[in-house]
């Protein structure tokens, strides 16, 4: 039997989060068509900006430009999104070089249908309605979420802060360790605290550790 | 002046980069890549393309051209 009545729902996908199999997508992007399974193998660097042409973001893509070739060697990629046109985009970043003599080497997401942002949370309509937020996806070579920073339009990311993340990440998944604050490369990691008071009473004597007390240990890599 | 291949967005010189790369070559995607020194996502998104669009097609060991490629 038809029904007279008409249910309409809003499909709002659910943010991803930490340890999700990223969003699969493709795109058109600066550099042509891109997918996300284009990157299979590499670490990426997903970030999207509010707006091309706008002072805070200009500041940004030169930065990000500036960490690009530092995380290449970290087997990472960048890739930038805003719901901007492909037109704008491409004379955005000819402008940039124009006017900085910067060249942004990474490809830049044209997302006008706003279907990658909303798929990975970038637009938080209290924020901006139209707008993609500063948001930061580090997404593994496995293509799984490891990372995620939002910032708010008017403040500019942190470059060494993203580099230090992907190292951290990195190191962590080569070595089953943890990072404690404010951790560089070179420093000493967080060894995973024992699982059984035997383990526990081992772990405060072992000389081969800096030891604080069982719960916190570290060691040089 | 239009770009010589239509279908695809890639521009003229980068196309005719890998028509030479794959010339004669069964190549795959990371010999590709240490040919026309590009990236692997980049590599991957132009054969993508130009398989797409007929350029190329794939084999069991990598790709190789195809007659609308070398009749270019």
């Amino acid at each position: 039997m038809a029904s007279t009545e008409e249910t309409v729902t809003q499909s709002v996908p659910s943010l991803p989060r930490i340890g999700d199999a990223a969003p699969k997508f493709e795109a058109s992007t600066t550099h042509g068509p891109i997918s996300l399974d284009d990157y299979n193998g590499s670490w990426l660097v997903l970030f999207s900006h509010p707006a091309d042409f706008t002072p805070v973001c200009t500041t940004e893509f030169v930065a990000f430009q500036g960490i690009y070739d530092r995380l290449k060697e970290l087997n990472t990629e960048l890739l930038g999104l805003s719901v901007d046109s492909l037109p704008s985009h491409i004379a955005w970043v000819r402008n940039i070089e124009e006017k900085q003599g910067v060249k942004i080497e990474f490809p830049v997401i044209a997302d006008s249908s706003r279907k990658v942002a909303m798929h990975y949370g970038m637009i938080h309509p209290n924020e901006s309605g139209t707008e993609t937020n500063r948001a930061v996806f580090v997404i593994d070579d496995k293509q799984t979420i490891r990372a995620i920073i939002y910032y708010p339009l008017t403040t500019g990311r942190n470059m060494e802060e993203i580099v230090r993340l992907v190292e951290a990440l990195q190191t962590t998944a080569n070595h089953q360790v943890s990072t404690p604050a404010n951790w560089k490369k070179g420093e000493k990691v967080v060894v995973p605290p024992p699982q059984s008071q035997q383990a526990a009473e081992e772990r405060v004597n072992d000389s081969s550790l800096e030891v604080t007390d069982w719960y916190l240990s570290k060691k040089e890599l | 002046m239009p770009c010589l291949q239509p279908d695809i967005s890639m521009s003229d010189a980068r196309f005719q980069a890998y028509v030479n790369a794959l010339d004669g070559n069964e190549l795959n995607e990371h010999e590709i890549a240490e040919k026309v020194n590009e990236a692997i996502f980049r590599v991957r998104s132009a054969l993508r393309e130009l398989e797409k669009a007929a350029y190329i097609e794939q084999t069991v060991n990598g790709y190789v051209l195809t007659n609308k490629a070398t009749a270019t």
